[in-house]
């Protein structure tokens, strides 16, 4: 076998080498050329040789090309607030692309400038290009923060956020060296807040060592950084910080509510552990618990689970004071969120008074089905039905279809009052728009209870349409041989208020009215409406007043035909205008021969305010 | 060594340094292409892009074949220990990537941060979230919306959208199919519109049941 020479294989492999060396080396001086000052840091490897180091972290611009970027983009004018979005967006965009090449060092010429800026857009810019910084330098940051002089573009309180933000950042990487910088700051308002943010950071890991640090710090301090430890705290760990500093903040009312948010959370994870520290804390005033509780029981009720503990542990300390005012609070939120399982609880409870008061109370908050199902767990009798009456016919007015659905799933003689009200309340409705449908319908029930309880109601709903007319309907309907049942009592009062909203609007059509109508009680009841100056109306709940003066009232009332009635009724009216206003009615009985010179004698005499 | 001997010895390295230059820049050309579909796996060469601030405001977007490697390249960014690299370098080269990153590849970035529990990467997963609403609000509100645990980032997004347009954003608010999130998302939304439109913004609140008019009606 013969030997290949060996040097032109040499230069063949050395060939193939250096060419495809050569050739990877000069693509990749490609990618480089935009940057070739600084290289990845060295504590960080790129995940390949090839990629994309220059991507993940571009290398900094070398100290002159760092200048020249960074005095090209400071000879941008600043941006005036007026900027539209995508000039602000174009900004910032080339700030943050600066940003990525930046050396750490220039970070502190680039603030020189943009600290002087004022506007909100410049504060918008400044502040994306701080965070950058505290991820580049942030002990560089929180100096030169600590440094600024409050001014127009910077105040002082973006100045603490600055700091802030720069003290948080450093002690990511090393606390101790940020806590010790921060606790010789010479400003003591902002030695005080930064080091609470501190502690604040560090107690969520480690909560001895920064109770330890903050009580060293003295009394004034721990009291001061207490609130932000306890924020932080509880939030990793709402148990341990109640448990620690939740009773000194409690003290100041300011600063309870924290406590509470930790209180639910703790509830939820451990409800007779939480519970157990509330009812131990010592009562100082009276709504110490109760304020505490039913903060709680708002908060839990969003909870099922813990609204449930919270209830079961304030019904097993009727003792405590206001449980019963706690436990009536997390009936109403709980059943507002989560009604079914509210009631599930409720209809378990082995109080039967306290289940019946909580059922009644909450059931005022619901919705009318779910209000209804609540008011089902009372016990059986005329309370409850009344209560599922009034709440149906409520629910008829503005849901008809539904109230009448939910009485015809729920068939039972118990429920019949109930079907008259809702009847009554929808003829009521309609009688406000259509008096003709209204009538119509009304006609056309059967003769007997539910005819009349519905009248009622449609009289006075067609009465603030037309007085006139319903009254003229309703008059015929109170005389008869039943005039003593309460169906025609209930009638009479109805009457009564129809006409007192008829002697307010229209008191010549009430005279005009009355003067036609057979029976003289009725006709009495129109005339009489007319001898007061107000009515209390007992349907609208409103005290109306005469627009007729009661001169005009008492002529019109002494024309009525009637001797019989004319003489009571002007008396009534004289001798309540007498005793408001006894000079000018006194004139008026002497300027006229309505009543005799006895029976006005007689008046003057029982109502005259100078009488011995 | 003779003058014959010498040249077929040049001729023959000549030739290797031809066909290893085209070979390796073939490889090269070719490692796009070569990149797994799977972003976390790759790690072949990327031909990028060169930027020099001189040459224009900020650097070119990513080409769509260099977003897979250099998510894969940022997310495997370490330390010399083999360690995740700390916070800040994680951060400033994430900032350094989202400068470049094309508006339709945030949810690529995002869907690797949405579930990770470390504190660290939920403000990362905040500070690409923050550039996505500069670049496109409406696809960031959509993506937020309909991820699991992200109505934080939805209200932001929503309310971002809400400036720059508010009729589009409380529209799409008030058809949302998730009652709760429809309902957060239409008072701010629709608190924005309202003061352009409020006859409007009224319509959309009572576009809904009962329940979703009495929860946004008091934000109007």
């Amino acid at each position: 076998m013969s030997r290949l020479p060996a040097a032109p294989l040499v230069a063949l492999a050395a060939g193939l080498a250096l060419g495809a060396g050569a050739t990877w080396t000069l693509t990749h001086r490609a990618v480089l050329t935009s940057a070739p000052s600084r290289s990845v840091p060295a504590n960080v490897a790129s995940p390949s040789a090839d990629l994309p180091a220059t991507l993940t972290l571009p290398p900094g611009l070398a100290e002159d090309e760092a200048d020249a970027a960074l005095a090209a983009y400071l000879a941008l004018p600043a941006l005036p607030d007026k900027a539209t979005p995508a000039e602000f967006s174009a900004r910032l965009t080339r700030l943050r692309a600066l940003l990525t090449l930046l050396p750490a060092p220039h970070f502190g010429k680039l603030f020189a400038t943009l600290a002087t800026r004022v506007g909100d857009a410049e504060a918008r810019l400044r502040r994306a290009a701080f965070t950058v910084w505290t991820e580049t330098d942030a002990p560089a940051a929180a100096r030169w923060a600590a440094a600024l002089v409050p001014g127009e573009a910077i105040n002082a309180n973006a100045r603490q956020r600055y700091a802030s933000a720069a003290v948080l950042a450093w002690a990511d990487s090393t606390f101790d060296d940020a806590y010790a910088w921060t606790t010789g700051l010479g400003d003591a308002d902002l030695r005080r807040a930064l080091a609470g943010e501190l502690l604040g950071k560090l107690v969520a890991t480690d909560p001895a060592r920064a109770l330890s640090l903050a009580q060293a710090g003295g009394e004034e301090f721990f009291a001061a950084a207490r609130p932000a430890l306890f924020r932080a705290w509880a939030a990793k760990d709402p148990a341990a910080a109640v448990q620690s500093l939740g009773a000194a903040l409690l003290e100041k009312s300011d600063e309870s509510w924290p406590v509470q948010e930790a209180l639910a959370k703790w509830l939820k994870t451990s409800p007779r552990d939480a519970f157990a520290w509330i009812i131990a804390q010592p009562p100082r005033d009276a709504s110490r618990h109760q304020s505490l509780l039913s903060s709680l029981s708002w908060q839990n009720a969003r909870d099922p689970a813990s609204a449930r503990a919270l209830a079961d542990l304030l019904v097993a300390h009727p003792d405590i004071a206001d449980s019963k005012e706690a436990l009536r609070q997390l009936s109403d939120a709980w059943a507002g969120r989560d009604p079914r399982a509210a009631r599930a609880w409720l209809a378990a409870l082995p109080d039967a008074e306290l289940r019946a008061k909580l059922v009644t109370q909450t059931a005022q908050q619901l919705k009318p089905a779910d209000a209804l199902a609540f008011i089902e767990l009372l016990p059986a009798g005329p309370n409850r039905t009344d209560r599922i009456a009034s709440q149906l016919e409520r629910w008829a007015l503005s849901a008809p279809d539904q109230a009448l659905a939910w009485l015809d799933a729920h068939d039972s003689p118990e429920y019949a009052p109930a079907l008259a009200r809702v009847q009554g309340a929808l003829i009521a409705n309609l009688a406000k728009t259509d008096p003709a449908a209204a009538l119509a319908k009304w006609g056309g029930l059967a003769d007997g209870a539910d005819k009349n309880a519905a009248l009622g109601p449609l009289a006075l709903a067609w009465s603030k349409t037309d007085p006139a007319a319903a009254a003229r309907w309703l008059a015929p309907l109170l005389a008869g041989p039943e005039a003593n049942t309460s169906d025609q009592f209930n009638a009479r009062n109805t009457f009564n208020t129809v006409a007192a909203r008829l002697a307010r609007t229209d008191p010549q059509a009430l005279m005009k009215l009355a003067a036609g109508l057979p029976d003289p009680s009725v006709r009495e009841s129109l005339y009489n409406a007319l001898t007061q100056d107000s009515h209390y109306d007992q349907i609208d709940h409103t005290q109306n007043y005469t627009t007729l003066g009661r001169s005009e009232r008492v002529r019109l009332l002494a024309s009525i035909p009637d001797e019989k009635l004319r003489i009571p009724v002007l008396q009534n009216a004289l001798r309540d205008w007498l005793t408001k206003d006894f000079e000018t009615a006194s004139a008026w009985l002497e300027s006229n021969d309505s009543l005799s010179p006895e029976q006005a004698a007689e008046l003057i005499s029982q109502t005259n305010p100078h009488a011995p | 060594m003779s003058r014959p001997a010498l040249k077929p010895t040049l001729v023959l390295f000549a030739l290797g340094l031809g066909v290893g230059a085209a070979a390796t820049g073939l490889l090269i050309r070719r490692a796009p292409d070569l990149a797994p579909a799977d972003p976390s796996a790759a790690s072949a060469p990327v031909a990028l892009s060169a930027w020099a601030w001189r040459d224009s405001d900020a650097p070119p977007a990513l080409a769509p074949d260099t977003v897979g490697p250099a998510l894969a390249a940022w997310r495997g960014l370490r330390s010399p220990d083999g360690s995740p690299a700390p916070y800040p370098t994680r951060a400033l080269a994430l900032r350094a990537l989202l400068i470049r990153l094309p508006a339709e590849s945030f949810p690529r970035l995002l869907a690797s941060l949405a579930d990770a529990a470390p504190p660290d990467d939920t403000r990362l997963r905040q500070t690409a979230f923050d550039r996505w609403i500069e670049l496109d609000a409406p696809a960031a509100a959509r993506w937020a919306a309909a991820g699991k645990d992200l109505r934080g980032l939805a209200r932001q997004a929503a309310a971002a959208w809400a400036v720059l347009d508010p009729q589009a954003a409380a529209a799409w608010a008030c058809a949302l199919p998730e009652p709760d999130t429809a309902r957060d998302l239409a008072k701010i939304t629709l608190k924005a519109f309202a003061e352009k439109d409020a006859s409007a913004a009224l319509a959309l609140a009572r576009s809904r049941d009962d329940d979703f008019r009495d929860a946004v009606l008091p934000s109007l």
